[in-house]
This record gives structure tokens, C-alpha cells and sequence, in this order.
């Protein structure tokens, strides 16, 4: 969890350094997008080569996100201001964002199984999972809003509009 | 061009027409009620049900639901002070306090009948600018069409409120996203990593799904678990006197709302939140704004509504969405063979005229469908969070296949939907993102053709009256607010130190 209340008047290194990563991981993307573009060349005898538009656009990455960095890097003359931005000086991770995480986890994880059982067996054990593990509600009720819930998306979407949704591989659908 | 008209209120005025419009104002509603979800997240995950429709029906459906989810958001926005859009934020301040006072019916009746007025009145408006812009978008070449995308992504930093850094770098995020996928000059693989799927580069559908609906939606369950309490819907229509002191502010907020909606990044959001502090500035009883004022909630739904279908010029004639919402409509309208931009208003007429008369449908449907069905549409607020968020994942990822068919499409929401977890996590801006997507991928090219043009001389862009005026428009929308914005905190670091002192 990282966190720090606003009545402190120093940040820590480390503390800065934390607030500082989404912007240094960024900036680590645009040097690795740089890279790349610079190896599909930027300019050449016919003109523009694929690389100049992402390498440009990656340059613009990196100066911004080095910007912010600095300035989450020097918190503690902000905080001696007074002033607070959210996201830069109050960054708060807590059990809430453990669920959250946990769901965008399992919605992979439905994408993941529809390829083996199809797509809305899939559907329907993600949302048993959430229904029941997630959020304690009894089997009993989970079963009927899951299956109300994948009936109805059955109805719109493969009955209703044919879409050809992917079937049970496992079974040789 | 009155025959032509005619004519699309002829094409819109079908039953199926009617009957989808109605449909899509509905689902919209019902999207927009729902805390987070926008009309964005509401077009992009009911696209896939337009599919089998007319490429026509299709639009006026998807149109509807933009309609629709404005007006869902506010309901949220007045009865249970969450803003169902960024859109209708400003409306908790004085819908919620009417609400309070138990006055919630008059201030949704207020919501909706400034949104169809000022729907009502842009609309011919909206007629006279296209034609217009249409010709002056048929001037343009490849240095004023990649200038206009430059401005279109440099207003959207400028006006992003304050985040000007990080909107630019979401925006800078969002052109390298554009060029996943095959080089549209060369032909060369980029940015594919093995998978072949990514040669026709990002989906930009699954990438909003993914952007938009699954990470607030991941956000959202992670703090939500309980429904809504709020007291019983009375009197949908105000009173006289709410009706005369909401007037003027519908008037301002409607002409207000058209022009910025028209600029690109701006939107309904600012539009909004302009009207509201225009009509506390010029009210002669501003102590009642954030009280219960009922001009708080007519000017800025009116501002709102309007920028809907300012919305609309930039998208049919230039091309170039301005907002998230728009951006997926341009997907709509690629997906049925469509390509808005100079030569839409001549090419497809039918549609073109046919799409804006049914903004009149849609306004309509509001007013007459929507407004007395507000009490039973808040019905759905005091459904558990816990039951909705699952199915509105399990939409998320089926949208997200149903759109193409498209198995590696769920990939790709769910990485985006992570992706936008984290970003929001951190308050970065999603929305840059999705501009920078679809302007990159008009953008990138226009550079080619404007290089070949000049022998790769790109002081053309500053040669040419229209292209060179882009540019400097785009210099001064991203300088002038962070120079704003840099004394504003200098003298507030001033006070501080002569207060510490």
C-alpha cells in the first residue's frame, strides 16, 4: 500500500521514488518505442520511413513523462507549499483495489477459458465466480441471476443477431 | 440543399427508424444511469447490436443512445449526487440540492426539457454549418488535414482542465497505439509482436470497451457494493417560475454548448461547466448556485445537449472526432463502409441529412418517452452494484467480440481495460488515448503525402495560410493555459511564503 496523508511536511525518498514509477515506467516505454523506431529508420531518400511518426510521438512521451517524474521527484518543495495533486502526491492503493485488480484478473481469465469451453460457459462461471466468491451472495441466487444473465446475452447475441460466438472446442464445437 | 432536407426527414421519419431511435434513447438511458459508465462506454458496447441493421437505422440508433445516456447521466447526477458522465458533474451541485429539498422530479423535468430545447434550436444550426464546413474542408491537402489533426490533439491537452502534461503524454500514448500494425506507406509490420492479428492494427472498439467500461466499471466494484437511496419522484413538470428563470440560461447554454461542442476536446464536459459558471457570473443571486438553483441544472443541460450536436460538425465534414463518444462513432461509421469527412455531405447525402434529422426524433423521444419514464428508469439505481457490475464485464468482453468476431478483440479489451485501471489509478486521462488512435491513423499518413509534396520540406505547413494557422492555434491552446496555469501556482506560492514569513 502506498500512501502518505497530506499532514506530513517531508515525503521520503522513497516514498517520491513510488509516486514517481507510473511516470518512469512511461518514460521507459517511449525509450523502448524510441529504440524500436529508430531501427525502422526515420527519414530516407523516398521521404518519411516508418519509424519517424512513433518516434516522434515516443520523443513527446518521454519529455513529458520525465517532466511529471521530476516533479514527483521534488515533492518536497510542494509539500512545503502546501499544494497537493492527486496522483502525484497522494497515490493510495487499499483492499478495494485488490478486488478491482481481481476482477480485470478474471475477466482475462473468461477470455482465456472461452477458447477452450466457449464463450458464454465462460461467461457464466465469471459470473458465478464475482456472484459467489466476490461478493458472498448465496449459490442459489448466483445460479439464477448467472444463467438469467448468459440466457439473455444468448438471446440478443447468438439468437437474436447471429453472431457465431465460440463454441465448446473441447467437445470438437 | 431544402430538398435534400426533405428528404432525410423522410429517411428518418420510417417506422424502423422510429422504432430504433426510441430503442436506442432507452438503452442509452439505461447506460447512463449507471455510475461511470458514459455514453462512450454506452455507444461502444451496444455497437455490436447495430450490426445487422442499415448502415442509416444503425447510426440513428447509436445517435440515440448518445442522446439517451447524456440524459440518464444527470438523472444520477440530481437523485443520488454521482455523475453518471463527466458531462453532467456540474449538475450535482444544484440537481442534488433540489433533490434534497424534494424537488428531484422538477430538476429532471428542467434536465430534460432544457436538453430538448436546446437539441431543437442547434439542430438548424447545425444544417447551416455543414454545408459550409463541408466546402471548406474541400480546400484542404495533407499539410491542413495533418495541422487540423495536430490542433484537434493539441486542444484536447489545452482544455483538458489543469492535466495539461499528462493529457499530452496520454495523447503521445495514443499515436504510438495508432501505429501498431502495418505502415500505411510501406507496407512494414509495426509494433506487432508475433501476432498476426495486430497487422491491421488496434481495434478501436475493444480499445474504448477495454479503456472506458472495464476499468471503471473494475474501479468502481472495487468501492461500490450497495444500492442507491433516494426519495420518490414528484412532479415531473416544473413550475412556471422554474420555467421562466430557466429560459435565458437554456438560450445562452444551448448557443454556448454548439460552438465549443464543435471544438475538438472540449465536449459537452466543458461546455457544461462554462454555462454553469457563465450563469452564476451574470445571476443577481449567485448565493443561490450550489443551493438548489434551478438555472444551475437548465444552463448546463442545455450546454450539454447542445455539444452533442456541436459534436457533429468536425465528425461529418472534417472527419476528426473531438470527443471519446465521437471517436467510437467514427468507428460506427468505418465499420458500415462510411468515411466522414469532406466528401460525406456530397457522397452520402442520404445519410448525412438522414442522421441529422433524426436528432429531432431523438430530442423528441427525450422529452415525450424518456421524461415521464424518469421514476421508473431510477428504479435501477436502487438494483445492488453487486448484481450489475458482473454483467456489465460480461457485456464488456461479449461486445468486444461481437463488434468483428473476433476472438484476439477480448485480448485486447482486457489489456486496455488493466491498462486504464492503472492510468486511472494514477489520474491520467484515458480519453487522449482514444484521440490520439484515431487521429494518428489520419494523421501519419497526411505527414507522408505532405513530405512527398514538398520534397520533405515541413516548413510547407507553414506556407499555407490554413495549415499555418492550425499550427499556431495549436502553440497558443497548449501554451497559454499552462503559462495560465503557472501563475496561478507562483502567486499562490507567493501568498504562501509571505504568510509563512
Amino acid at each position: 500500500m502506498i500512501s502518505n496523508p497530506g499532514t506530513e511536511q517531508r515525503a521520503t525518498l522513497g516514498h517520491r521514488l513510488l509516486v514517481a514509477l507510473p511516470h518512469l515506467v512511461l518514460l521507459v516505454v517511449g525509450a523502448i518505442v524510441l529504440a524500436v523506431s529508430l531501427d525502422y529508420g526515420w527519414l530516407g531518400p523516398a521521404g518519411v520511413e516508418p519509424g519517424l511518426f512513433p518516434g516522434v510521438a515516443a520523443v513527446v512521451l518521454m519529455c513529458v513523462t520525465a517532466y511529471e517524474a521530476v516533479h514527483s521527484l521534488l515533492l518536497k518543495r510542494r509539500r512545503e507549499s502546501g499544494e497537493e495533486r492527486p496522483g502525484i502526491d497522494r497515490v493510495s492503493w487499499g483492499g478495494a483495489d485488490v478486488k478491482s485488480v481481481a476482477l480485470l484478473v478474471l475477466a482475462a481469465a473468461i477470455v482465456a477459458v472461452s477458447s477452450v469451453i466457449g464463450l458464454l460457459p465462460a461467461i457464466w462461471a465469471g459470473l458465478m465466480t464475482i456472484l459467489v466468491a466476490f461478493e458472498r451472495i448465496s449459490v442459489i441466487r448466483a445460479l439464477l441471476v448467472s444463467t438469467a444473465a448468459v440466457a439473455a446475452m444468448w438471446g440478443i447475441f447468438d439468437y437474436g443477431l447471429n453472431v457465431p460466438l465460440p463454441q465448446l472446442e473441447m467437445f470438437g464445437g | 440543399m431544402f430538398d435534400l432536407i426533405l428528404q432525410g426527414f423522410a429517411d428518418a421519419f420510417t417506422p424502423i427508424n422510429i422504432a430504433f431511435v426510441l430503442l436506442g434513447v432507452i438503452l442509452g438511458t439505461v447506460i447512463g444511469l449507471l455510475p461511470g459508465l458514459g455514453s462512450a462506454t454506452g455507444v461502444a458496447i451496444l455497437l455490436p447490436v447495430t450490426l445487422s441493421q442499415e448502415p442509416l437505422t444503425a447510426l440513428i440508433m447509436l445517435a440515440g443512445i448518445y442522446y439517451g445516456s447524456q440524459f440518464g447521466a444527470s438523472i444520477t447526477a440530481i437523485l443520488i449526487n454521482t455523475p453518471g458522465d463527466a458531462s453532467s458533474a456540474v449538475v450535482t451541485m444544484d440537481g442534488y440540492a433540489l433533490a434534497r429539498k424534494g424537488r428531484a422530479g422538477a430538476a429532471i423535468g428542467i434536465s430534460a426539457i432544457a436538453s430538448f430545447v436546446a437539441g431543437t434550436l442547434t439542430i438548424p444550426l447545425l444544417m447551416g454549418f455543414l454545408p459550409a464546413l463541408s466546402s471548406l474542408a474541400l480546400q484542404f491537402g495533407a499539410p491542413e488535414q495533418f495541422a487540423l489533426a495536430v490542433f484537434a490533439l493539441a486542444a484536447v491537452s489545452g482544455l483538458s482542465g489543469g492535466k495539461i502534461a499528462r493529457s499530452l503524454a496520454m495523447t503521445a500514448l495514443g499515436l504510438i497505439f495508432a501505429t501498431f500494425g502495418l505502415d500505411p506507406a510501406t507496407g512494414a509490420s509495426r509494433f506487432t509482436f508475433g501476432f498476426p492479428q495486430l497487422a491491421v492494427g488496434l481495434d478501436l472498439v475493444a480499445v474504448i470497451i477495454g479503456l472506458f467500461a472495464l476499468s471503471e466499471v473494475a474501479s468502481q466494484a472495487g468501492r461500490t457494493s450497495q444500492s442507491a437511496g433516494f426519495a420518490p419522484i414528484h412532479g415531473l413538470w416544473p413550475a412556471r417560475d422554474d420555467l421562466r428563470a430557466a429560459a435565458g440560461p437554456v438560450g445562452r447554454g444551448a448557443v454556448l454548448g454548439f460552438f465549443i461542442g464543435a471544438l475538438p476536446g472540449a465536449g459537452a464536459t466543458v461546455a457544461s461547466f462554462m454555462s454553469y459558471g457563465m450563469e452564476r457570473r451574470i445571476s443577481r443571486r449567485k448565493e443561490r448556485f450550489g443551493k438548489g438553483a434551478i438555472e444551475g441544472v437548465a444552463g448546463p443541460e442545455a450546454a450539454n445537449n447542445s455539444a452533442v450536436n456541436g459534436a457533429f460538425a468536425p465528425l461529418l465534414t472534417l472527419g476528426v472526432p473531438g470527443s471519446a463518444t465521437t471517436a467510437v462513432l467514427l468507428g460506427a461509421f468505418l465499420i458500415f463502409g462510411i468515411t466522414p469527412g469532406p466528401l460525406f455531405m456530397t457522397d452520402h447525402p442520404e445519410i448525412a441529412w438522414g442522421l441529422i434529422a433524426s436528432f429531432y426524433l431523438g430530442n423528441m423521444a427525450l422529452l415525450i418517452l424518456n421524461l415521464p419514464l424518469a421514476p421508473v428508469f431510477a428504479q435501477l439505481l436502487r438494483i445492488p452494484y453487486y448484481y450489475l457490475y458482473p454483467v456489465i464485464v460480461a457485456i464488456a468482453v461479449l461486445g468486444a467480440y461481437a463488434t468483428s468476431n473476433n476472438p484476439f478483440h477480448m485480448w485486447t479489451t482486457v489489456v486496455f481495460g488493466l491498462v486504464g485501471f492503472a492510468l486511472l489509478k494514477f489520474d491520467y486521462p484515458v480519453m487522449p488515448i482514444v484521440l490520439g488512435l484515431v487521429l494518428g491513423q489520419i494523421m501519419e499518413p497526411a505527414l507522408t503525402r505532405t513530405s512527398q509534396m514538398s520534397g520533405g520540406d515541413m516548413t510547407i505547413l507553414l506556407r499555407r495560410p490554413i495549415a499555418a494557422g492550425f499550427i499556431v492555434a495549436s502553440v497558443l491552446v497548449l501554451v497559454v493555459p499552462w503559462l495560465w496555469g503557472l501563475r496561478k501556482r507562483q502567486t499562490r506560492w507567493a501568498v504562501d511564503a509571505t504568510s509563512i514569513d
